[in-house]
């Protein structure tokens, strides 16, 4: 049996440094956000000794922390709500019915995901421009609609794959309509990977930022990736106000995350491969 | 029947609306205004291929795209690396296991911008942690300003990459491995076969799909970031990790060349376009049900 202890002896120092490597930025960040300024100045152990609740207070205080929060919550929970269906419905459509130009579209959903922000963002500008929605909340999400709908269409087009026709000629022999048998019959089997496309699109737009930096210029309009870094002077970085917005930042996402992780199961790819 | 038909177009009407109005067509923009000179405030005026032919020739080009070049690759083998070791370890049974997969998975769950100050922390060259660290344990004499010294900033970019993408290949590799039949493993067993063998010529052959998807989506993720190394270093020092997203950024909102800037970052199309057409054939091929 000492193979057998061997291997296992491996497999415990691997997945320990691999949790210290993964989970202490994430640590420090917590712990840093609970220090005093003077104990961050004075740095020589790795738990916070004097506690303080001090830059959490001063960020609510002192900036728009609050004001970012909302309308990042506000952004991403609107664009989770629009791509989710959105992409179902086209993925549905794109594989189960005959659709002109069908093989060319599926093929290229994708293409319209690589396409680099970079080159996106200063036309889209220009696009928004034109509807005055440059500044406003609504042009951000219709941004972040560009980033999400192609890739969760493309993955919930591979989960759809998966999904044997049989059930659903049952329906529609049973008379079902095609909004009816969308909604009663594909909507429960596809879940595990519209949950999937759901933690994505949260998780990216959440963590947009080239399109707020441009399309929102709107101090009270801005979002938390871009709101972060006006805490910042320059060179002079306040760490404890950072970090403190830094975990709150991650509060939301990871709460969500807890909630659906058992549907993750599957892995982010599974429905790709399909 | 005819009912029907235009229906199922209603059906993707919002989706085509996104896909052409708002990534066709300023993509069509985009594409045209690489033709002109254009700069804030002042009219666009019409020169051809010269926005092209003088990024072609400018050095500041060839080093972004050398950087994205060494960012996405050493980047990328990083996260694989780590991912089919996070991905193995899990794959053995213990107690907790479901519980450490999900904390494994959190450095993905962070926000980018929020890990980008994270490492930017740590990093810091006079309050940073890992100097205290290093200092203690001997390994260095004094304080390295890590991501301002020109030697130790591109790896430093990368492992904060690696860290934040990672358990996205672990995660999916693990789904993988899971999904493997047991026999061939059996018969290897009974012919006495090491783990490295086994790992070798089972593991890997089977999972050859996948890690192409993983590492292909990888790829463009991380040859598109921007937030990660704007907020790390913003292109520097002296533009070590001046990658094309950044040097498009700065030529547009720094130096106010919009035309130039959408032409850079035009370049980066055809590698994504070549990586796309290799996924999709991949996908296509063994699934030709």
């Amino acid at each position: 049996m000492k193979p057998k202890i061997r291997r296992k002896i491996i497999v415990i120092i691997t997945l320990t440094l691999l949790s210290i490597f993964a989970l202490f930025p994430i640590y420090w960040m917590v712990a840093t956000s609970f220090t005093t300024a003077a104990g961050i100045y004075a740095r020589r152990t790795y738990v916070p000794l004097h506690a303080t609740l001090n830059h959490y207070a001063r960020l609510f205080e002192e900036s728009n922390f609050g004001i970012y929060y909302i309308n990042s919550a506000i952004c991403t929970g609107a664009t989770v709500a629009l791509a989710l269906p959105i992409s179902f419905i086209a993925a549905y459509a794109l594989i189960r019915l005959r659709i002109f130009g069908q093989r060319w579209l599926s093929g290229s959903v994708l293409l319209g995901y690589v396409i680099p922000p970079s080159i996106l963002v200063i036309p889209l500008f220009v696009v928004l421009g034109t509807f005055s929605l440059v500044n406003t909340r609504t042009g951000l999400v219709l941004a972040y609609l560009t980033r999400a709908t192609p890739f969760c269409t493309w993955l919930l087009m591979g989960y759809l794959r998966g999904i044997p026709t049989e059930i659903e000629d049952a329906g529609k022999i049973d008379g079902c309509g095609c909004l009816s048998l969308l909604f009663r019959i594909v909507l429960p089997l596809a879940l595990p990977g519209i949950i999937t496309a759901g933690i994505y699109t949260f998780v990216v737009a959440w963590g947009l930022f080239l399109y707020p930096a441009v399309l929102i210029t709107h101090n009270l309009k801005q979002v938390l990736a871009i709101g972060i870094s006006t805490l910042v002077c320059g060179d002079a970085y306040p760490w404890g106000q950072v970090m403190a917005a830094g975990t709150l930042a991650c509060l939301l996402p990871v709460v969500i995350f807890i909630m659906v992780q058992k549907y993750l199961v599957q892995g982010l790819t599974a429905g790709s491969i399909n | 029947m005819k009912r029907e038909s235009w229906e199922k177009y209603l059906l993707v009407l919002p989706f085509f609306l996104i896909f052409f109005g708002l990534i066709g067509y300023p993509l069509y923009i985009a594409f045209k205004l690489t033709f002109y000179q254009k700069t804030i405030g002042l009219p666009a005026v019409f020169i051809g291929m010269d926005n092209y032919a003088q990024i072609v020739q400018d050095p500041m080009f060839h080093r972004a795209l050398w950087n994205s070049l060494v960012y996405t690759g050493g980047s990328v083998l990083g996260k694989l690396l780590l991912g089919l070791v996070m991905a193995l370890a899990l794959n053995e049974a213990f107690r907790g296991r479901a519980i450490l997969r999900g904390m494994l998975m959190l450095p993905w769950i962070v926000p980018i911008f929020v890990s980008a100050y994270n490492w930017r922390w740590i990093y810091d060259g006079t309050l940073g942690i890992l100097n205290l660290f290093l200092l203690q344990i001997g390994l260095i004499q004094e304080p390295i300003a890590w991501l301002g010294n020109l030697h130790t900033v591109m790896p430093c970019v990368i492992i904060a990459n690696v860290w934040r993408g990672f358990p996205f290949f672990g995660i999916s590799l693990l789904a993988g491995m899971q999904v493997i039949p047991r026999e061939p493993y059996e018969a290897a067993d009974v012919d006495g076969a090491s783990s490295v063998q086994r790992f070798l010529y089972i593991t890997i052959p089977n999972l050859k799909i996948l890690i192409l998807v993983v590492v292909i989506l990888s790829t463009i993720w991380t040859f598109n970031d921007f937030p990660l190394l704007w907020i790390l270093t913003a292109g520097g020092p002296a533009g070590v990790t001046e990658t094309l997203p950044i040097l498009g950024y700065k030529l547009a909102f720094i130096s106010a060349l919009i035309s130039k800037a959408v032409s850079v970052a035009m370049f980066m199309l055809p590698l994504l376009g070549i990586l796309i057409y290799i996924l999709t054939r991949q996908l296509r091929t063994p699934t030709a049900k």
